[in-house]
């Protein structure tokens, strides 16, 4: 049990957006990280078509650089989950 | 009870946080899914343990990078889609033992999935295998499940020992890595004497234990699965 691994910045951090809809959340991405060097990696629908998961990494400069972008992808109301 | 934390006699004393879980009567109140949702993100680090551990078990091998990842995203998405947050939880006790039912499940069913797929494939997996993941022998990778659990709740209560007190969280981040003895020279790295640091460590200890009990009674509805549940991780208590 021991306390968790300092992280080295600027680093690629990888997040999972579950949303209704793969154009929203693709919007949604643009618009948050703007010029923010990011890849999307995957977009996966669920089974019945319902939801969309997008899998992509953001090169964050700092652990508030990549609090921000979680938290402004949590705060957008097509954004279901942000893992 | 592990060599960070207090006493077990004394823990139960300790008041803590309510469930998060709705009581049964509010069961249509959407409560229900933002509940699921908050304990979902916060213990998906010990579901894709969980996942990864019955994957390599089955698999005989170490999954692919990002699958565990994946299946647990996946059954996110599956509860939502089927509704699962507002049919299941009702009856929920203990959140991590209705997730252990729920993914060996879901895992089952990739795997079958995955399977079906190379089916031709030379080396595929036969259907013994799959057998292990649901079969009614105990399940081998529950231990990575309750690992994982106290480690989420460790880095919780961290995490908030950190924004509170930076001494305390020094302390603590000292205690664990060395397994409860403490570095030597802890004192000097925090500035005091070697009888502050002796009264420092009983208060960070008695912080750090009221957080980590507060954080896992928050994933069970009563006192009782509170019991239960630190009964089954007391052996991977810090």
């Amino acid at each position: 049990m021991s306390e968790r691994p300092e992280i080295d910045y600027p680093t690629d951090w990888g997040y999972r957006v579950v949303g209704t809809s793969e154009e929203a959340l693709r919007a949604l991405v643009a618009e948050v990280l703007g010029d923010d060097e990011h890849v999307i990696l995957a977009v996966q629908p669920s089974s019945k078509g319902a939801y969309v998961s997008l899998r992509m990494t953001v090169t964050v400069r700092d652990e508030a650089h990549r609090d921000r972008v979680y938290q402004q992808l949590v705060a957008a109301e097509v954004v279901k989950l942000v893992l | 009870m592990g060599a960070v934390l207090e006493t077990n006699q004394r823990l139960r004393s300790i008041v803590t946080r309510r469930s998060l879980l709705p009581p049964p009567a509010d069961r249509e109140h959407p409560r229900w899914e933002e509940s699921w949702e908050h304990l979902f993100r916060l213990y998906r680090p010990a579901m894709e343990r969980y996942v990864q551990s019955i994957l390599a078990r089955t698999l005989g091998r170490t999954p692919e990078e990002g699958e565990a990842a994946d299946v647990v995203q996946a059954y996110f998405m599956e509860s939502l889609e089927k509704g699962w947050l507002s049919r299941d939880i009702g009856e929920l006790r203990c959140f991590r033992a209705y997730l252990q039912t729920q993914l060996r499940r879901f895992v089952y069913k990739h795997l079958e999935k995955k399977f079906a797929k190379k089916r031709s494939a030379p080396g595929a997996t036969s259907h013994d295998a799959l057998e292990g993941v649901m079969g009614d022998a105990p399940d081998p990778a529950a231990a990575d499940l309750d690992e994982g659990w106290v480690q989420v709740a460790v880095d919780l209560a961290l995490d908030e020992l950190r924004r509170g007190n930076a001494d305390y969280h020094a302390i603590i981040a000292d205690l664990l890595r060395t397994h409860g003895e403490g570095s030597d020279d802890i004192a000097e790295q925090l500035g005091k004497s070697p009888q502050q640091v002796v009264h420092l460590r009983h208060r960070a200890r008695k912080r750090f234990a009221t957080l980590f009990h507060e954080h896992l009674r928050e994933s069970v509805r009563d006192d009782e699965a509170f019991d239960e549940l630190c009964v089954r991780l007391e052996a991977y208590l810090p």
